[in-house]
């Protein structure tokens, strides 16, 4: 063993928890043997088998004088078993774990009262569960009935108080003696708002005061990130990170909560790490109030300047499929798609339809998606008469009779899927929705009943039920692609993409687009303006790593290429990291 | 240094042990009219009710039998309500173990010094009746305290480890209560010894609660002075069965708040 040298040494006095290697088993019997019987029976035919289940892994860190240390995780973590080995509650299975001192748990307050008795019998009763002397207790009565806020209800049984008054004493009676340690399990979430202040201002006084330290468990970010200086990150067991509270923050904010391989973990990680700032502009959000907001501000940007006499293709939000008809249809006019929902058109739908000034409107579905009351707002804004054309009927319909009635407009190239398939991935084809507004490019399900005398030079199949699709490509005429990547974003998000930049001209765009692949609302009306950017969109699960990490190495490819990153939606969406996170994956 | 810490634990446990006893008092009596007064009450109805039944319809042949029955169902009392209410101690106290950094030891012990309690307050009872017979009390009383240190330390021995495997397998609740009624007819308070067969008589060498109610009778009523083999067996047996409870529950305490 190495001698450590004298300064070391005098660090490491100052510890006041010291946890060493803590893992924690329960031993889960894989069936609840609650009675003698059943143990036997189990016993005798050699069936006693338990199933581990590890809550923490060695889990290490110490805890110096004075600091206040954030433990964070996500609902089952393992936080709080960490909490309750340091309070001395559970006996770890394995390792150490000291405090100096004593300890003040705030592990749910008020577990000792009983409430048949009065609040000054709950006090005394409370304190001794809690070992203060009862000298200590009569001298701090008055302290804890002020900060209680009960002097006239101090003689009522308890069962008459509200929970708030409970929540009350339980937290003057923890906090009535100075600890060594003070233990925070999520406790400011009780009571009102005027007494969580109370109580947090305790807890500063006590820090500042009196150098307690302090041990607070949350999965609030804000909360640790506004308390702490230290804190460690507890995942499944084990350590993700500890440190600087700010840093941890920042990766658990990226990263908590978030399911992928290591591999890709690693390679979030990386780029989390990775020291550059990002400069102003690396990236812009479309982050209206709402869809209908986000869908008007594309309008305008695609089309500044109004239409002047053109077509406006207005659809349903009842499935994406209709909107991705409507996305087809606009892309043969070159029109915007403005979105509507049920009785009412929303007002930025209602103003941005003014400013486009169309002569004429193309209405996606029934009347039950949109009902005439709503087309009839829309005809009220203008003074010459604004000519509507409905087509209504099912999807399948709707896709039949556009098919149809605009043979000759169609492009080379069509989507072939069956409307299961559309509706249930219907990210994978909101991926090429730019493409089939440029490329004019009709959605063909495998449903329709009759196709007419088409030909493509190529059909893109999304495969789900092939041989039924298959079968009625051999009546559509030209090459059959086949495309189905997989169902997670991580797999078609760059799939697509690719695929992409190998059939499309190549353009000099500098932007791409980010958005949802669980929120079709935003990427679908916004077809029309990825498009006329000519660029693409890229469909990510941000609540996936291996999504994030496909779509970062993406990036981090084509840093040549693309300048700029446009996020579809508002913070819902991408949160401010996500965002961060991706344009850092542009810079060299 | 560590002397201190013991001593301050042990000042500490105490507090815990009386502010609970306290407690339980409180909320014994609380909200009945006649309050504490039921503990002297329901041994003296219960000593009528079976001085009814077996003094006129069953007649067992024995001198003075009200006190003779209040003797040992006061004492065989205090042994069963402090086992099974120590027995669900732990299981009640779930809340707390779970939370707080507190010898679970306290609770099961708890539960007996509050019968304990229970036990004075009837003792009355039994002061009353001997009154009412005009039993004049021998030296032979003073030995009391002991037998009751014998049959407290006999009841915490026996609830620890009930309280211990209650936590492991909620069964013995159910069956501790079968056990105590069977118990209660096998040991001789409400008939005399000799009603029943030989060979019971000396399988009843090997209750303890035999031993502790005839110790009882002996120096309350009948006047003899137990024998030194007596009271050390009275003693040996409470200590052993202490210690083996004290044991186990030692070994088992910290598990228990993986299973209430």
């Amino acid at each position: 063993m190495v001698k450590k040298a004298a300064p070391s040494n005098a660090q490491e006095n100052s510890w006041v928890i010291k946890v060493e290697k803590v893992s924690m088993v329960f031993n889960m019997a894989s069936e609840q043997l609650n009675s003698l019987k059943e143990y036997a029976i189990a016993l005798a035919r050699h069936e006693l088998r338990f199933k581990e289940f590890r809550a923490l892994q060695k889990v290490s860190f110490t805890v110096n004088k004075g600091d206040v240390f954030g433990i964070m995780g996500t609902n089952g973590s393992g936080k709080s078993t960490m909490l309750k080995i340091v309070a001395g509650v559970l006996e770890p299975t394995e390792g150490t774990c000291q405090v100096k001192g004593r300890i003040a748990p705030l592990i749910e307050l008020g577990a000792g009262f009983d409430m048949e008795l009065t609040a000054r019998e709950n006090i005394f009763l409370n304190g001794a569960l809690l070992g203060y002397p009862k000298k200590f207790i009569e001298q701090h009565l008055d302290a804890i009935v002020e900060f209680a806020e009960l002097e006239e209800f101090l003689d009522m049984p308890m069962k008459n108080y509200s929970s708030g008054m409970v929540a009350r004493i339980a937290f003057a009676i923890a906090t009535v003696i100075v600890p060594d340690v003070l233990i925070v399990d999520e406790v400011l979430s009780v009571g009102d708002f005027r007494f969580q202040k109370k109580c947090e201002n305790r807890i500063n006084d006590l820090i500042a005061n009196h150098g307690v330290t302090v041990l607070i468990v949350s999965h609030s970010n804000e909360q640790i990130a506004r308390l702490c200086n230290k804190a460690i990150w507890i995942e499944k067991g084990e350590t993700q990170m500890m440190g600087r509270t700010r840093d941890v923050c920042r990766v658990y904010r990226a990263l908590a909560g978030k399911e992928g391989s290591t591999s890709s973990k690693n390679d979030v990680l990386k780029l989390i790490s990775k020291k550059v700032k990002v400069p102003k502009g690396a990236y812009d959000a479309i982050a209206g109030p709402n869809v209908f907001a986000n869908t008007a501000t594309m309008a305008k940007a695609a089309w500044p300047h109004g239409l002047d006499q053109g077509v406006v293709v207005m659809a349903p939000m009842s499935a994406p499929a209709y909107a991705l008809a409507a996305v087809s249809l606009a892309g043969l006019y070159d029109a915007p798609v403005l979105l509507a929902e049920g009785d009412d058109l929303p007002n930025s739908t209602v103003r941005e339809l003014g400013r486009l000034d169309p002569s004429k409107m193309v209405v996606i579905g029934d009347e039950e998606a949109i009902s005439p009351k709503a087309i009839e707002k829309a005809c009220s804004m203008f003074e010459k008469q604004l000519e509507v054309h409905r087509i209504g009927g099912s999807i399948q319909e709707i896709c039949a009779h556009l098919l149809q009635t605009r043979q000759d407009e169609w492009g080379s190239t069509a989507l072939l899927a069956s409307s299961d398939y559309v509706q249930q991935h219907w990210a994978q084809v909101a991926a090429f929705a730019p493409y089939m507004y440029h490329n004019h490019a009709p959605l063909i399900l495998c449903e329709q009943a009759d196709y007419g005398a088409l030909a493509f030079s190529q059909v893109l199949c999304f495969a789900d039920d092939e041989a039924r699709a298959t079968s009625q490509v051999s009546a559509l005429q030209g090459e059959l692609l086949e495309f189905g990547k997989g169902e997670q974003p991580s797999q078609y998000g760059v799939a697509v993409l690719e695929w992409l930049e190998a059939h499309q001209e190549v353009t000099n765009a500098d932007t791409i687009f980010f958005a949802s692949a669980d929120e079709p609302w935003d990427v679908l009306p916004g077809a029309a303006y990825i498009s006329k950017l000519n660029t693409n969109v890229m469909l990510v699960d941000t609540a996936n790593l291996d999504s994030m990490a496909a779509a970062i190495r993406y990036l981090s490819d084509r840093k040549n290429k693309y300048r700029k990153i446009i996020f579809l939606g508002g913070f819902m969406v991408f949160a401010d990291d996500d965002k961060e996170l991706f344009a850092k994956a542009l810079l060299p | 240094m560590t002397a201190g810490i013991i001593s301050e634990k042990m000042r500490k446990n105490a507090f815990i042990l009386s502010s609970l006893v306290s407690k339980d008092f409180k909320l014994k009596y609380r909200r009945s009219v006649l309050g504490i007064l039921w503990s002297v009450l329901n041994p003296l109805l219960m000593m009528m009710v079976f001085t009814a039944v077996f003094s006129t319809m069953f007649r067992f042949n024995i001198a003075d039998y009200p006190i003779y029955f209040i003797l040992g169902n006061t004492l065989f009392t205090l042994m069963s309500d402090s086992t099974s209410s120590a027995m669900h101690s732990i299981i009640d106290s779930a809340a707390l173990i779970k939370k707080i950094r507190i010898d679970k030891i306290v609770f099961p012990v708890e539960k007996v010094l509050f019968q304990l309690v229970n036990f004075a307050v009837s003792l009355v009872a039994v002061a009353i009746v001997m009154i009412y017979f005009r039993i004049m009390p021998t030296l032979d009383l003073l030995l009391l305290p002991f037998l009751v240190l014998c049959v407290v330390l006999f009841s915490i021995g026996l609830g620890l480890l009930l309280a211990a495997l209650a936590v492991f397998f909620r069964d013995i609740c159910h069956l501790w209560g079968v056990v105590l009624t069977a118990w209660t007819y096998a040991t001789p308070i409400f008939y005399p010894v000799d009603q029943v067969p030989v060979w019971m008589q000396q399988v009843m060498q090997y209750n303890p609660m035999y031993h502790y109610i005839t110790y009882f009778r002996d120096i309350a009523l009948w006047g003899n002075t137990p024998s030194l083999t007596e009271s050390a067996l009275c003693f040996g047996g409470a200590l052993a069965v202490f210690i083996a409870g004290l044991l186990v529950f030692k070994k088992a305490q910290n598990k228990f708040i993986l299973y209430v």
